[in-house]
C-alpha cells in the first residue's frame, strides 16, 4: 500500500471531532471568524465548512463501513454529519458571543477602572449613588467576563481536546479582558482595605461589594451558559438534517 | 367542540393575508412586554401551537379559499409564496429584536461612559479644546449608535407592519428613553457651551474663545440616515435568509447572504 493510500484511508476513518479539529486548526490560520468568512468569498461551496465535513464524514463512515446494511449506512453517515455540523455551530456560537459581547464588556471595564482611579483620587467621593452604581458595573464587568470565559474553557474541554474553539485574536481579547477584570478587582479590595477610599472598614464590616464571591458565583453561571450555547448549536445540527422538532424539544428542555 | 364563535373566528383567521395574521400575531405577542417573557411562554407548550407553524397553516388556508376553481399548481405556487411571506415577517420581527437587544448593553454602557466623561469635562476649568473635540465625537458616535436604530426600525414600520413597530413595547420605551438620555447629553454640551461663550474667556478683541462647535441634533438625525437605512436593509436581508432557509431553499439562503456579505463578488 502507498503512503498517499493510506494516508486517504487514515482520512477516511475520521471521526467527527477529528475532522472538525482539523479544520479549526486551518481556519485558526485567521485572526477571527470574520476574517475567515471573508476568506471564503469567491470560492465554491464545497469548501464552505458545512459542506466539506459533512461530504468527509459521510465517505469516511462509507470507507468504514463497507459491506453493511445500508440502513445501518444512512444511520451512521447521519449521526456522523449531525456531529460535525454541531461542532462547526459551536465554534461559531463561541466566537459569536465573545465578539458580540466584546464591545459591551470593554465599556464596561472601562467604566470600572475609571470609576476606581477617581474614587482612589478622591475626585468622587466613595459613598452614596456613584458607590452605588460602580458596585453595580463592577458586578456586572466580573460575572459577565468570568461566565463567559468558564463557558468557553468548558466546552473546549469537553467537545474540542481543550483546544479553544475561539479564533487566536479573540481568544487573546477574552484573555486581556480576563486579566484586567481580575487586576481591577483586587486593586478595589485592596485599596478598600488600605483605606484608599475612605476611612478603613471596620474588621466584621463587609464591602459594599465582594466581587470574589460574584467571581464564584460566575462560576456555576459559565456551566448554564455553556448549556445554552451547546443547546442552541446542537438545535442548529438537528435543524441541519431536518429534525427541527428535536431541535426545538431541546431549546424547550433547556433554555424556556 | 367548537362554538360558533371559535369557528367564526377561524373563518375570519382564515381570509388574512400574509402581513394581516403576523399583525394578528404581534398584536397578541407585544402583551408580554418583552422578547424574553415571550419565549417563557412556550414553555410546555405544544410546537403545533408556535408560530411558525400556526400563521403558515392560517394562510394557507386562506390562499385555498380565497383560489376555489383555479389550477392545483397555481394554488399550491400561491400557498408557497404566502408562507414565505409569513416566514419573513416573522422572522423580521425575531431579527430586529434579537439584534437590538444584542446591541443593547453596548449601547448603554457607552453612553453611562460618555455622560461620566462629559460630566468630569464640563466641570474641569482646565479642559483643552481637544478635551472638548474628543468628547464632542465620543457623545456624538453613542447618540449616533441609538438614533440609527430608531431610523432603521422606522423604515420598517410602514413598509412591513402597517404602522406597527416589531420591536417588543418595553424594548421600545426603553429605546425611547436612552435616545432622550443621549439627546439630553448633547443638549447638555451645547448649553455649555452656550455659557462659555457668555462668561467664559475672551480674546483681545473681545470675541469669545470656542472650545468647541454646538451639535447639529436635527443635522446628525439627517447624516445618519444612510446608515439606519442600511441597518435595515441589512437585517430585512438576513430575514430573506431565515425565510428560504425555513422554505427548504439553502442555495437561495446562500446566494442572499452573498450578495449582503460580499456585494462585489462576480
Amino acid at each position: 500500500m502507498t503512503t498517499r493510500r493510506r494516508l486517504d484511508q487514515l482520512d477516511d476513518s475520521l471521526s467527527p471531532q477529528e475532522a472538525v479539529l482539523r479544520w479549526l486548526a486551518e481556519a485558526h490560520e485567521f485572526p477571527t471568524l470574520p476574517d475567515y468568512v471573508q476568506s471564503l468569498k469567491g470560492q465554491k461551496p464545497s469548501v464552505f465548512p458545512l459542506y466539506r465535513l459533512p461530504e468527509e464524514m459521510e465517505s469516511s463512515v462509507r470507507s468504514s463501513m463497507r459491506g453493511e446494511k445500508p440502513g445501518r449506512i444512512y444511520a451512521a453517515v447521519r449521526t456522523a454529519v449531525r456531529d460535525a455540523a454541531f461542532l462547526v455551530y459551536l465554534v461559531t456560537q463561541t466566537n459569536g458571543s465573545v465578539l458580540t459581547e466584546q464591545r459591551a464588556n470593554s465599556l464596561n471595564y472601562f467604566l470600572v477602572a475609571q470609576g476606581l482611579k477617581a474614587f482612589i483620587k478622591g475626585s468622587t467621593p466613595w459613598e452614596g449613588v456613584e458607590q452605588e452604581r460602580w458596585c453595580g458595573f463592577a458586578a456586572s464587568l466580573v460575572s459577565e467576563v468570568f461566565t463567559l470565559h468558564g463557558a468557553i474553557a468548558h466546552i473546549a474541554t469537553t467537545y474540542f481536546r481543550g483546544r479553544t474553539p475561539l479564533f487566536p485574536q479573540t481568544a487573546g481579547l477574552l484573555a486581556q479582558l480576563v486579566t484586567v477584570t481580575a487586576g481591577t478587582s483586587e486593586s478595589y479590595h485592596r485599596s478598600l482595605a488600605l483605606g484608599l477610599m475612605g476611612p478603613k472598614p471596620k474588621r466584621r464590616q463587609p464591602p459594599p461589594i465582594d466581587l470574589n464571591q460574584v467571581r464564584e458565583a460566575a462560576a456555576e453561571s459559565a456551566l448554564v451558559r455553556a448549556q445554552q450555547m451547546i443547546t442552541l448549536a446542537q438545535t442548529e445540527a438537528l435543524s441541519m438534517t431536518g429534525e427541527h422538532d428535536r431541535g426545538l424539544d431541546l431549546v424547550e428542555a433547556r433554555i424556556l | 367542540m367548537a362554538s360558533d364563535i371559535d369557528r367564526r373566528l377561524d373563518k375570519v383567521a382564515a381570509a388574512l393575508s400574509p402581513q394581516q395574521a403576523v399583525l394578528l400575531w404581534l398584536q397578541e405577542a407585544h402583551q408580554y412586554g418583552t422578547v424574553k417573557a415571550y419565549f417563557a411562554s412556550f414553555n410546555e407548550v405544544p410546537f403545533e401551537r408556535y408560530p411558525l407553524v400556526v400563521i403558515p397553516g392560517q394562510v394557507r388556508e386562506a390562499v385555498r379559499a380565497a383560489m376555489t376553481k383555479v389550477k392545483p399548481d397555481a394554488i399550491s405556487r400561491a400557498e408557497r409564496n404566502a408562507v414565505r411571506e409569513v416566514a419573513f415577517l416573522l422572522h423580521l420581527v425575531h431579527e430586529f429584536n434579537m439584534r437590538l437587544w444584542g446591541d443593547w448593553r453596548a449601547m448603554c454602557l457607552q453612553l453611562a461612559l460618555v455622560t461620566m466623561e462629559m460630566k468630569d469635562l464640563l466641570q474641569d476649568e482646565a479642559a483643552t479644546p481637544a478635551d472638548y473635540a474628543e468628547a464632542r465625537e465620543r457623545a456624538i458616535d453613542a447618540a449616533a449608535e441609538l438614533l440609527q436604530w430608531e431610523i432603521a426600525i422606522d423604515q420598517v414600520v410602514g413598509r412591513y407592519f402597517g404602522g406597527t413597530s416589531p420591536i417588543f413595547p418595553t424594548q421600545a420605551h426603553m429605546l425611547a428613553e436612552m435616545v432622550g438620555h443621549a439627546e439630553f447629553v448633547l443638549t447638555t454640551f451645547n448649553e455649555h457651551l452656550e455659557w462659555l461663550a457668555t462668561y467664559g474667556a475672551k480674546n483681545q478683541r473681545g470675541k469669545v474663545i470656542g472650545p468647541a462647535s454646538p451639535i447639529d441634533l436635527a443635522g446628525l438625525r439627517r447624516e445618519l440616515l444612510p446608515a439606519g437605512v442600511d441597518l435595515a436593509r441589512h437585517i430585512v436581508v438576513m430575514a430573506k435568509v431565515e425565510a428560504s432557509r425555513f422554505m427548504g431553499e439553502t442555495q437561495e439562503a446562500l446566494g442572499l447572504l452573498r450578495a449582503r456579505l460580499w456585494p462585489d463578488a462576480s
